[in-house]
């Protein structure tokens, strides 16, 4: 039986816990707006920062990169981690699907480490390449391949693999098949890993850092820039990200959930 | 009258699992236009013959012959065969009408064609007006319809049927072993179906196949399979019997099954026809309609051959019918049944006597089992 007086206090604790988890990102968005600047101070709502991010080309330069980066990086994900997810249906093996999502959850670092190591001992000194944004695509397709594997593998689980087979039965060849019935019923789930994919990649900042070599993308530049302190562009540049992270998310949720038979 | 032509003919057809055997040395043909039912219980080979057939598994021996050409190595999508799927998988992204049309689309028909000729098969199957639908917003019954109409919009040579009424209620299950041979002589297809439901391939079927663990043991009208089962495992599987077992003895025109204390008389002639020789263990099968229960203070007039005495154990009513389970003073159990009339039925602990006719019985290689179930 619960009290009056306990149901108050449950509503203040879940207030107070969305206020721990929303405040830091309301005061940034908040300052994005400020007029004037100041951490201290609310000078009145105002663009203005956003405007002179625009005008930065340092910053647009980032963006492209980071853009250039998150498409390769899905895009591969999207190629390796499909046919994976697959392989892995048909499998039906507890270990390989263990082998498969463990890069999801080793640490970032240690990924940044090993990719430093592995790709100056492969491609700098084996192959005399210089890291850049490439290695980033790399590393990031990495982990996106085990993103993408266990969405589409979710998706796979409500496949019904006898449409498969009616629809060889009526006459369409495999590949036809494959476009017409496989592909249509498993694109929410690709399209939902490939969201995620883009999304970790777009503000992915420990492992590009290491693997970048001179190339700089949104993260970095924001690192750069914060080494002197917040500033009221780096706040708007922050919001900017925290938007479309935001929009991409909530797609590749709304993706996920619907059911195999809509 | 001559013999209607084979559609369809399967010659020493073997199919191995790894190390199981699901189908051995399978040899059958079938008729143009019949509709042919594959029963067995499950793990017989049933629904591998149909695979085969529809080409998703390679026969590791033997061949597949339509209309005389193999079709060993002929990729599914290429055969006139087309098959409706125990679970229909029926493609959840698309409407009904585009689900019938799918096959026609695949041939190359166009759009507008192709959607004409899938109203007219959702006609036949009664779904007129729901092509706008998702599979997911049909019941059952309709969904099996769909599958239905999709796999012969084709018009193929032969529907290949896996369990199509496995997943309906009773009531609908009924209503569709009429509709499917409604359908079946309308469109005058072969129709191909597997099933593990006796009663079902009775009902419909013109001929049946009983398999078991992979091997045809018996092929024939569904009277002749229940009147005059071939093996034991068929008259078991197809309907209830009682047995009576014993060493044959086999004389001029008269034959008896001989067991310790009794000597059941048989009919000689279908001892002869069946070539079983004098001294090897048969087994009768008289089917509980054919079986005679009378009281004991009342014995049948005039008395059958074969009577034994015994105590009504279980009277169980049907409606339509009563059935008795008898126990033999002998030992063993004797299940009788009859038409009810509202006359006075048995009562448990009753003492009875059970009798049956040499003629009413089907002889069969002897199990080992004592008589009755």
């Amino acid at each position: 039986m619960r009290s009056r007086l306990g149901e108050l206090s449950l509503g203040t604790l879940f207030a107070a816990t969305l206020a721990f988890l929303y405040l830091p990102i309301a005061v940034l968005v908040g300052l994005s707006f400020n007029e004037s600047g100041l951490p201290t101070a609310w000078g009145g709502f105002s663009t203005r920062w956003y405007g002179e991010l625009a005008r930065d080309e340092e910053v647009r330069d980032a963006a492209l990169s980071t853009l250039l980066v998150a498409l390769g990086a899905t895009a591969l994900s999207v190629l390796l981690g499909t046919p994976l997810a697959f392989g892995l249906d048909r499998l039906r093996s507890r270990t390989l699907d263990g082998l498969v999502f463990v890069p999801m959850i080793i640490p970032d670092i240690v990924y940044a480490i090993a990719f430093l190591s592995a790709f100056n001992l492969v491609f700098t000194q084996a192959l005399g390449r210089q890291l850049g944004l490439w290695s980033v695509v790399l590393a990031h397709a990495t982990f996106g391949v085990a993103f993408v594997a266990i969405v589409v593998s979710t998706r796979l689980a409500h496949f019904d693999h006898s449409t498969v087979e009616a629809s060889l039965d009526l006459g369409a060849s495999e590949l036809r098949t494959f476009l017409h019935v496989t592909l249509p019923q498993i694109a929410p789930g690709v399209v939902a890993g490939a969201l995620i994919v883009f999304t970790l990649s777009v503000d992915e900042f420990v492992i590009a850092f290491f693997t970048a070599g001179i190339e700089v993308t949104l993260p970095i530049k924001i690192y750069s820039m914060v080494r002197f302190g917040v500033t009221p562009v780096v706040n708007a540049l922050a919001a900017i990200v925290l938007g479309v992270s935001i929009v991409l998310v909530l797609a590749a949720l709304r993706l996920r959930g619907r059911e195999a038979h809509p | 009258m001559s013999e209607p032509r084979e559609v369809i003919r399967i010659e020493g057809v073997t199919k191995r699992f790894g190390a199981v055997t699901a189908l051995h040395d399978v040899t059958l043909g079938i008729r143009e236009g019949e509709f042919f039912a594959l029963l067995g219980p499950s793990g017989c080979g049933k629904t591998t013959l149909l695979r085969l057939l529809a080409g998703f598994e390679r026969p590791d021996r033997g061949r597949l012959l339509l209309d005389g050409r193999d079709l060993v190595g002929v990729k599914p999508y290429r055969r006139p065969l087309n098959m409706m799927f125990q679970s229909y998988a029926l493609f959840p992204h698309m409407t009904v009408e585009e689900n019938v049309a799918y096959g026609l689309r695949m041939e190359g028909l166009r759009r507008r064609e192709a959607l004409a000729r899938a109203h007219d098969a959702l006609a036949l199957v009664h779904l007129e007006g729901l092509g706008g639908r998702r599979p997911a917003q049909l019941s059952g019954g309709q969904r099996q319809r769909v599958a239905l109409a999709r796999a012969l919009v084709k018009r193929p040579r032969v529907l290949l049927l896996d369990e199509p009424l496995s997943a309906l209620d009773r009531q609908i299950r009924s209503e569709m072993q009429v509709e499917l041979k409604r359908i079946q002589h309308t469109v005058g297809v072969t129709f191909i179906v597997v099933t593990h439901d006796q009663e079902e391939a009775i009902t419909m079927a013109d001929r049946i196949a009983v398999l078991d663990r992979g091997r045809i043991v018996q092929v024939g009208e569904p009277e002749t399979l229940y009147e005059v089962p071939e093996t034991l495992f068929v008259a078991r599987f197809l309907g209830e019997s009682n047995l009576f077992s014993g060493t044959l003895e086999l004389g001029e025109d008269r034959a008896f099954l001989v067991d310790s204390d009794v000597r059941w008389e048989v009919d000689a002639a279908q001892a002869r026809r069946r070539g079983l020789a004098p001294g090897t263990r048969a087994t009768a099968v008289v089917r509980p309609e054919r079986t005679i229960v009378a009281a004991a203070t009342r014995p049948p007039t005039p008395a059958p051959p074969n009577l034994a005495s015994g105590v009504v154990a279980e009277t169980v009513y049907l409606g339509a019918a009563r059935k008795v389970v008898v126990d033999l003073a002998r030992g063993g159990t004797v299940q009788a049944r009859f038409e009810s009339r509202g006359d006075g039925a048995f009562a448990p602990g009753e003492a009875v006597v059970v009798g049956w006719e040499p003629a009413a019985a089907a002889l069969v290689v002897a199990s080992d089992e004592p008589t009755g179930e």
